[in-house]
């Protein structure tokens, strides 16, 4: 008989009621995050072409901070629950 | 998980800091946007009978819901996978190791191979960190990254602490009790410029750490060894200041009085003790985000100093005039309709009898 793990992983946390909704969260976000790494990838490649091939220009920290927020506040901000437009409730 | 799922070392390493950009953006949006709209959207009202309808009507609200989900996974997609932390120190584990294998003055470092952690070390992985900070030699190096952004990570916190200490008396032997990798050690250092400092830690990596990243102009006057807080075996009465940053919130209740008594051991008549940690925060939706905390960030020990008679503890060690003070980590951290989540910090200060007596 095979030993018996002696510390087995702990069964995660969940905060919604269906437990697979925190799953598919977990799915989701990483998506969101494998997006955002393919993005800066492609502006990589897109800042070598516009130096015809050269070495691309260093990467301007504060712009990439900015951006990341930008594109953090498009993916999460479904999340807020707050209608963008007054409508019905 | 498994490695990195591209070959090209470069693009390794820009994806992941690309992945750890997006995780850091993601919680400024957590703690700055989602906080604001939880606030608006839970406001007490008189609908709610008691504190206990208005928790339940938090807990069960979905702007909560996603604010607790979104920290409990934020936190580990920060230390875990392809692209979290852990991964990210390994990928340059052999670079890492020969940096903290370089000669070290005489007498800078001392680890105790035969130090036995106590039991409570080792029952979580604190912050969600796997493995903790024990075992592995680069975990300091991961803790070091980890708390690297975010206002824990900012060095201005340690500075003004430092500060707000040795401006009631100017120490000359200062003990830090788990330094960690050592900045709240050199932030003491430097504000008191003749001070020697030690500084201990249970954690051999924190301390090899520590010790290898001590500022130039500190190191004649810092020390780092490996100890237990509650029984280091330092001579009594040999320190003007005893301290701690971020320590008490991390040991059972039952640690943290053995770690008062033991303060006043340490500290001479008419020296400070001096302990930056957290108090449960009086507003109430922010004490169920902060309580919450414990669970989600893996901190099972958060609140149990705070269920301690610290004046009375600190009484029977042998102190007076103590004090507990809200702390600002930040110029504007204490305003009431502060727009983000933050920790409630709060200093605890005390005073050792001159004549040493103590009530028992």
């Amino acid at each position: 008989m095979p030993a018996r793990d002696p510390d087995p992983p702990r069964p995660e946390q969940t905060f919604f009621d269906d437990p697979v909704l925190d799953r598919l969260m977990g799915a989701t976000i990483a998506l969101a995050a494998e997006v955002y790494m393919l993005r800066s990838r492609l502006r990589a490649v897109e800042r070598t072409l516009a130096g015809e091939g050269r070495e691309p220009p260093a990467i301007d920290e504060e712009a990439e901070r900015r951006d990341a927020m930008a594109f953090v506040e498009h993916i999460l901000g479904p999340t807020l629950g707050e209608q963008q437009s007054r409508g019905p409730l | 998980m498994t490695g990195p799922h591209t070959t090209n070392r470069d693009w390794n390493s820009a994806d992941a800091a690309a992945y750890q950009r997006f995780v850091c953006a993601a919680r400024v949006f957590w703690s700055n946007d989602l906080f604001a709209a939880l606030r608006r959207q839970v406001q007490r009202n008189e609908d709610d009978p008691g504190s206990q309808a208005f928790e339940a009507r938090v807990e069960a609200h979905p702007t909560h819901r996603m604010f607790a989900w979104l920290e409990r996974h934020l936190q580990r997609m920060r230390y875990s996978g392809p692209f979290g932390l852990v991964e990210g120190v390994n990928r340059d584990r052999d670079t890492l190791l020969a940096a903290l294998s370089q000669p070290l003055p005489e007498g800078m470092l001392r680890l105790d191979p035969d130090l036995s952690p106590p039991g409570y070390y080792g029952e979580y992985d604190i912050h969600q960190h796997p493995g903790g900070l024990r075992g592995d030699p680069l975990a300091g190096v991961v803790y070091r990254d980890a708390v690297g952004s975010g206002v824990v990570g900012k060095p201005a916190l340690h500075q003004r602490f430092a500060q707000l200490v040795t401006r009631r008396r100017a120490p000359a032997r200062i003990l830090d009790l788990g330094c960690g990798f050592g900045r709240s050690a050199w932030a003491f250092a430097a504000a008191a410029p003749s001070a020697r400092v030690v500084g201990i830690d249970l954690s051999a990596s924190c301390l090899t750490v520590a010790a290898h990243e001590t500022p130039a102009a500190l190191r004649e006057r810092v020390t780092f060894a490996q100890a237990d807080a509650v029984a280091s075996g330092l001579p009594a009465a040999s320190f003007d200041l005893v301290t701690s940053t971020m320590l008490l919130h991390e040991m059972p209740e039952s640690v943290v009085r053995e770690l008062i008594a033991e303060t006043g051991r340490l500290v001479a008549d008419g020296g400070i003790v001096a302990h930056l940690d957290f108090l449960p925060p009086r507003d109430p939706l922010l004490r169920i985000l902060f309580e919450g905390h414990a669970r989600r960030n893996n901190e099972p020990f958060l609140l149990q100093h705070s269920r301690i008679d610290v004046a009375d503890a600190h009484a029977r060690a042998g102190f007076s005039t103590l004090e507990t003070l809200d702390f600002a980590e930040e110029d504007d951290a204490l305003d009431p309709g502060l727009p983000r989540w933050r920790l409630p910090w709060n200093v605890i200060v005390a005073t050792k009898n001159v004549d040493g007596g103590t009530r028992r």
